[in-house]
């Protein structure tokens, strides 16, 4: 149905897509795995025609039956194009949360693709769109349609999308890492969705993901891409079991999974971290002289506490007070009630986005020595000499991993792996008992997580660290923790080792979770 | 409801701190009002019942509050300079009622210059592909921003009335007696003031625009068959009118409080002309309320902007 040939894609000079060729035939499911910068997504805008004005096509066809939409790197016409977006090729995007207009209605959203393609009459339309409401499993249409998108949750705003995209009957659905921002319970069931629809309507579904699990789990047939080429290709089953390709295998080792893990020595008796009886509050309302002011109660009556040398697990999805937890423990939030005690100091903390918690004026290694200056900017009796602080800097790269060189690179010329390495050093140079690292790799690519993951559990034994691990990838925490706590709206509903929670889970929502992924 | 009655609840304790401050500033400003008043030569009885009449003999505190108490009930004063008759001084209230519809149709007309030049203007930039038709906007906008409104005003004078004769310079009909005759008099002023704005606004609009294009769900729109302009129009204008509306707002608050040059330039009776004369001559109660009027079109229109707000983005109503 879709032939795509030779294409080649490049960003000023840069290779993204180098020469690729594929099909995709009625009905069948393909998915597009690969890690970021891999050239994916990039495929599947050329395939729409939607690449940004940088890029350059330079050379290419892409076929949709019988019509050329991409001849020898010439773009169609717009109106080509205009007349198979949304009504033979539909798409759906990553972010549900900014996909969608904020200011328009959805039901209106969804309407206008039959306003595009259709001539449907005014007064069908609300009632086509609540159809395609009901069939995506969006319960209360009628109500629905005169929402607004901030209105519904992450899960539904991507039912919305796939409403959008089906109701027009493409042939074909691009789908872009359509769950990678949704917690795994709704992730599920979005996938399972997808897969429905896609049979039932015999629609075709180009599924591009990084996660090798969810490709394994809904596509016939597999592309594995990497730097812009596709190294293999094959039925899902071969992939998976039998892969030709060196990096292929890679890819699947880098997986985390919960067979192998390693025995770890016991963790010490003495506490780094209490915390009893915490309840935290955020203050709602403005800031204004009348404003009423009112207090949101995030985390309910959680008490735990760390010892030396133990990773404590933190999972739950988003929204749960996973990171408004750790904020009070921290003491960045200071409406708690309740105790919270250190037996240490200087807590830190590793943040989940790399790309945004790093200066980006400042070189790596001013990153690096900031910490210490802070240190002693605090305590009247710590001093140090520029050259320590220098050498201490120096130090941590090498126990990073990264090269000297690295010293005075900024943030922006280092790779997501690279910085998340600095994140590490800049929380480890003052040489704290516990750190507290939120989400550290879920922004990464499986490879690298599996190297970030390897690192931090190197560090740990090097320095004698505790660390509390918030993620919410169950299989990342039976990797790295010795110990789990399960959230949910902002209370601990269930602690304990981490083997005996994965093998006999006694809540519900344990279970739920577990299954899910 | 409850949202609308602190708003009230705001404006009426800002302006009430604005007018104490206006009033401790006249307190403080040197110069004796019943010498102004009379002149020189005045005997000192007359000064003493002068002094009475105004009730300038008692406490500040207690001429504030009488003052206060008065403007509430709905007595703005009488102006120390202008007087009606010989035997009468004249009201505030009329002497500003006069002028009052001067200073808004100017404002009104000019706001709607801005308004409906600007954002066609500011899409037509933002959609442009040739880089001729960007440049040449470019040019033209920060040319019309960087050219103060006076100097427009005085070109203008210059080539309709003087050389074209589309108006005769320095004359003004009132609006009582040919309501008419009175607008095309404020066409060429709401003119001059609207230009700068207009390159401004529709530079805003055009960058504001630009970051919007880059949204995910303008992909979408895309993704959906929408053609340019409908994503431009459809999708983007709305969402890109929201910082734009703030700007807005501090334009209008600002012409609306007076276009005093103008005002001058042309010779039109409006209420920045009334605003320095005032100030000039000491002629408290006329500044005093003026300050009172300028305030609460500032605050007014901010409340406006802040409605519009929620009316374009549900986000913000929502919570």
């Amino acid at each position: 149905m879709i032939r795509v040939k030779n294409l080649t894609v490049s960003f000023g000079g840069k290779t993204a897509v180098n020469g690729i060729d594929f099909e995709i035939n009625k009905g069948e499911i393909v998915g597009v795995v690969g890690e970021s910068g891999s050239g994916k997504s990039v495929t599947a805008l050329s395939i729409m025609g939607l690449l940004s004005d940088e890029a350059d096509i330079c050379g290419g066809d892409v076929y949709f039956e019988e019509t050329a939409l991409l001849e020898n790197g010439r773009k169609a016409e717009d109106s080509v194009y205009r007349t198979f977006r949304g009504n033979m090729i539909s798409m759906i995007f990553q972010e549900p949360m900014t996909s969608l207009n904020p200011t328009k209605r959805v039901g209106a959203q969804v309407a206008e693709m039959l306003r595009l393609h259709t001539d449907t009459h005014k007064d069908e339309i609300r009632g086509r769109v609540c159809e395609t409401f009901l069939s995506v499993g969006l319960k209360d249409p009628d109500e629905l349609y005169d929402k607004y998108p901030h209105e519904l949750s992450g899960g539904m705003r991507q039912r919305v999308m796939i409403a959008m995209g089906i109701i027009c009957k493409p042939a074909l659905i691009i789908a872009d890492e359509p769950t990678t921002a949704l917690d795994v319970t709704v992730q599920n069931q979005i996938i399972a969705l997808l897969k429905r629809i896609c049979s039932e309507n015999t629609i075709g579904l180009l599924f591009i993901t990084h996660d090798l699990n969810l490709a394994k789990r809904i596509c016939n047939r597999v592309l594995v891409m990497k730097d812009g080429i596709i190294v293999e290709q094959g039925a899902t089953k071969d992939i998976f079991e039998d892969p030709r390709n060196e990096y292929t295998k890679r890819l699947i080792e880098a997986v985390p999974s919960r067979i192998h893990k390693k025995d770890r020595g016991k963790p010490g008796k003495e506490n780094v971290l209490s915390v009893s009886e915490l309840n935290v509050f955020y203050r709602d309302g403005g800031n204004s002289l009348f404003s009423g002011k009112s207090l949101r109660h995030i985390i309910k009556d959680v008490s735990f506490e760390i010892k030396r040398g133990e990773i404590l697990g933190l999972v739950g999805e988003s929204g749960c007070g996973k990171t408004t937890l750790s904020k009070a423990v921290l003491g960045l939030n200071k409406n708690y009630t309740g105790k919270v005690e250190h037996f240490s100091e200087y807590p830190q903390m590793i943040f989940q986005d790399p790309y945004s918690s790093l200066n980006p004026t400042k070189t790596v290694g001013w990153l690096l020595m900031e910490p210490l200056r802070a240190k002693a900017d605090q305590k009247p009796g710590v001093r140090y000499s520029a050259e320590d602080i220098r050498s201490a800097a120096y130090d941590m790269l090498k126990k990073v991993e990264l090269s000297e060189d690295t010293f005075r690179k900024y943030p922006a010329q280092l790779s997501g792996g690279q910085r998340q390495r600095v994140s590490i050093g800049q929380a480890l140079i003052t040489h704290p008992s516990l750190v507290i690292a939120d989400e550290p790799v879920s922004a990464l690519d499986v490879t690298i997580q599996a190297q970030i993951m390897e690192l931090m559990l190197k560090l740990k034994e090097d320095m004698a660290l505790s660390y509390l691990f918030i993620s919410h990838d169950i299989n990342v925490v039976y990797q790295m923790c010795d110990r789990i706590m399960v959230m949910k709206s902002g209370e601990i509903v269930e602690t304990g080792d981490t083997r005996e929670i994965y093998e006999s889970p006694r809540e519900e929502y344990t279970r739920l979770l577990l299954a899910e992924s | 409801m409850r949202y609308l009655l602190k708003k009230i609840m705001t404006l009426s304790v800002t302006l009430f701190l604005v007018s104490v401050a206006a009033f401790i500033a006249f307190q403080i400003i040197p110069g004796d009002v019943v010498g102004s008043i009379l002149g020189t030569e005045a005997t000192p009885e007359r000064e003493e019942e002068l002094r009475h009449e105004l009730m300038l003999d008692r406490p500040p505190v207690e001429r504030y509050f009488h003052w206060l108490f008065n403007v509430v009930k709905g007595n703005l004063g009488v102006s120390y300079r202008y007087s009606k008759n010989m035997n009468e001084m004249m009201p505030v209230k009329e002497l500003i009622g006069d002028k009052l519809p001067v200073t808004l149709s100017l404002a009104a007309l000019s706001i709607l210059f801005i308004i409906a030049v600007s954002i066609p203007l500011g899409v037509l930039w933002a959609r442009s592909k040739s880089r001729a038709l960007d440049a040449a906007l470019s040019v033209l906008t920060q040319v019309s921003m960087a050219i103060p409104a006076f100097f427009i005003g005085i070109l203008m004078t210059y080539l309709f009335g003087i050389a074209l004769k589309l108006f005769s310079p320095g004359a003004y009909v009132s609006y009582h007696k040919d309501f008419k005759g009175f607008i095309t008099y404020l066409i060429f002023p709401a003119i001059s003031i609207a230009i700068p704005k207009i390159g401004m606004t529709a530079r805003f609009l055009r960058n504001s625009m630009l970051t919007e294009i880059k949204s995910d769900y303008v992909r979408t729109a895309y993704s959906k068959g929408c053609s340019e302009r409908r994503v431009m129009y459809g999708h983007v204008l709305k969402n890109a009118l929201m910082p734009v509306i703030t700007f807005l707002g501090m334009i209008i608050a600002e012409i609306v409080a007076g276009s005093i040059v103008i005002e001058q330039v042309f010779s039109l009776p409006g209420i920045g002309r009334l605003l320095i004369s005032s100030i000039s001559t000491r002629d408290f109660p006329v500044v005093e309320i003026l300050i009172l009027y300028i305030t609460f079109v500032v605050i007014f229109v901010y409340f406006t902007v802040d409605i519009l707000y929620r009316v374009i983005d549900p986000r913000i109503s929502g919570k």
